[in-house]
């Protein structure tokens, strides 16, 4: 069985595009609704943006877009008539901003085997745009980490100024981490160390004093598996936040947890505002972008399109 | 009007320490009136400060009155005893309270060194040294002695000092006579320099070289102007995406 890992150093041809994953563990922080907004505000200045909603379990892009697509995920995935993703792409009302819709919540689509997510993720980069912005859902099941995993420095954890969420955040964090561990070495014997310990920094020591393998085994491996947590270096994004201090205060902790616990260093990609305006355009089908571009939290998302590259 | 009094931060900390240490032995002072000290009217304990910001001149009524309305309207209810329990980390604290923390003007003057990050949720002025990234939310101006060492985020921001990393303004910056960019820099809405540049400078508004800029990097904007004198020496692409598409 071949590694993601590896997919994505072959995948990545020159016009390959990038891809920025949108995750975060616990539910109803605004994973959705930021990937609407900023698809939508990186479309208007011209580039080719593919918004992919891959909540495999309960889908709504659909709803907070306001459109209504006729094929789903589920034609990829149960291959009926669909072997590549091109053919399942919606357009929008939007110029330059098409959308590829989720599955419609049947239970089989909910997981999808190993090679069947190896093969939708080989097919994302085979898409022509400029840029395709993956909605993950909550939770840290393994279909959402793997997925997680498809970039190592576009991933975006989106977090709330609340302790339920940077938690749930740090869990995603780990979870992927030890998901990259396991299908990098696939070795059993690490696997159930793995298992027994809660950080990183603790499975190091944990593989330092094992017996398992030789000396110089050890040594490698250490340094392996520094190096793996070294190379994901996701954006800490902070939602609902009531003024500067609070974002900056929630990505400090989260930073320092992944730092202390897992090694991996964090990038802060900015916060936006709480606004009553969000819940108002979700509900209407049109982003706040569109409808309020004036409110601060619209400023806050043209902001980080453009810290994203996008100017 | 009911007006709740508010207990001021610091006394309520003090207080705090005292409660957690209720298993010590308490320390028994000597019994003594000391009336010089009472005609002060100013000790530690809460009561006295309480006594003393009621007592004293009008204006001093009538500023302990305003201090308490503009507290009481602040928002967020911050429970008095949350902190009494000592496993509460001061993350937790940090959390709880942020939501209601009012953001302040904030001056780092010359001859002030900051080692780490800053953040600051208003207007700032930073004429002193940074060794770390600067975060504001609002108007930042860096003064002709200023030096960051790490990257700038602002709204608008005013160069005219040294800053060695990124500069990223959701708005407007502006590199004055005397300012100088190590790095690359990334603006909204409008860059205006006068200054030096060695980096790349994007804009998705409109980009003005005054005559003393220098820029040896190259540029991505919408619109520019070249003033006479300015010296730019890199490569300048403004083309929309989708035209640099159609050209592959």
């Amino acid at each position: 069985m071949r590694l993601i890992e590896e997919h994505s150093i072959a995948g990545q041809a020159v016009s390959s595009p990038e891809i920025l994953v949108i995750g975060g563990g616990k539910g109803g922080v605004g994973k959705t609704c930021f990937a609407v907004n900023v698809a939508v505000e990186i479309a208007r200045k011209g580039w080719q943006v593919i918004l992919v909603d891959a909540d495999l379990s309960c889908s709504n892009i659909e709803t907070v877009l306001g459109t209504r697509a006729e094929r789903h995920l589920d034609d990829f995935f149960h291959q009926r008539g669909a072997k590549d993703l091109q053919p399942l792409l919606c357009e929008t009302q939007y110029d330059n901003l098409s959308f590829l819709p989720g599955t419609t919540g049947l239970l089989d689509v909910a997981n999808p085997r190993y090679q069947q997510k190896a093969a939708f993720i080989r097919e994302l980069r085979r898409l022509d745009a400029d840029l395709i912005i993956v909605d993950l859902d909550a939770g840290a099941h393994l279909n959402t980490l793997d997925l997680f995993l498809m970039t190592d420095t576009n991933g975006v954890l989106m977090i709330t100024p609340e302790k339920t969420s940077i938690d749930n955040a740090f869990k995603f964090l780990r979870a992927a981490l030890f998901r990259r561990i396991e299908r990098f070495y696939q070795s059993p014997e690490l696997g159930l160390l793995l298992k027994d310990n809660e950080t990183l920094s603790e499975f190091v020591e944990c593989v330092r004093d094992s017996d398992v393998f030789d000396e110089v085994t050890r040594q490698r491996v250490c340094r392996e598996l520094v190096a793996l947590a070294g190379a994901i270096k996701p954006k800490i994004l902070v939602n609902r936040a009531h003024n500067a201090y609070e974002a900056q205060i929630a990505a400090n902790i989260l930073a320092k947890f992944a730092r202390q616990h897992l090694m991996i260093e964090t990038l802060n990609l900015g916060f936006l505002y709480f606004d009553k305006c969000v819940s108002d355009s979700v509900n209407s089908g049109i982003p706040f972008i569109v409808s309020r571009p004036r409110v601060r939290v619209s400023g806050c998302i043209a902001d980080i399109a453009n810290r994203l590259g996008y100017v | 009007m009911h007006r709740r009094y508010r207990k001021p931060t610091g006394i309520r900390i003090a207080l705090t320490q005292q409660e957690t240490h209720k298993d010590d032995p308490p320390v028994k002072k000597p019994l003594k009136l000391n009336f010089d000290e009472l005609d002060k009217g100013t000790g530690d304990t809460f009561d006295e400060l309480e006594k003393a910001s009621k007592g004293g001149s009008v204006f001093r009524r009538f500023n302990a009155a305003f201090q308490d309305v503009l507290q009481s309207s602040r928002g967020g209810d911050r429970s008095v005893h949350e902190e009494d329990d000592p496993r509460v980390s001061a993350d937790d604290l940090a959390i709880r309270r942020a939501k209601s923390v009012s953001t302040k003007r904030m001056i780092v003057p010359e001859g002030v060194i900051i080692s780490g990050s800053m953040t600051s949720g208003s207007e700032t002025e930073i004429s002193g040294r940074v060794d770390g990234d600067v975060t504001v939310d609002g108007r930042l101006h860096l003064g002709p002695t200023a030096l960051v060492s790490g990257n700038v985020r602002a709204a608008f921001c005013k160069v005219e000092g040294l800053v060695e990393g990124n500069v990223q303004c959701s708005q407007v910056l502006e590199l004055g006579q005397t300012g100088r960019l190590n790095a690359d820099a990334l603006a909204g809405k409008r860059v205006t320099l006068a200054g030096k540049v060695f980096g790349n400078v994007t804009t998705s508004g409109a980009l003005c070289l005054l005559p003393t800029a220098r820029v040896t990097g190259n540029i991505r904007t919408k619109r520019l102007v070249l003033q006479e004198g300015a010296i730019f020496n890199g490569e300048c692409a403004m083309r929309s995406p989708a035209e640099k598409r159609s050209e592959l």
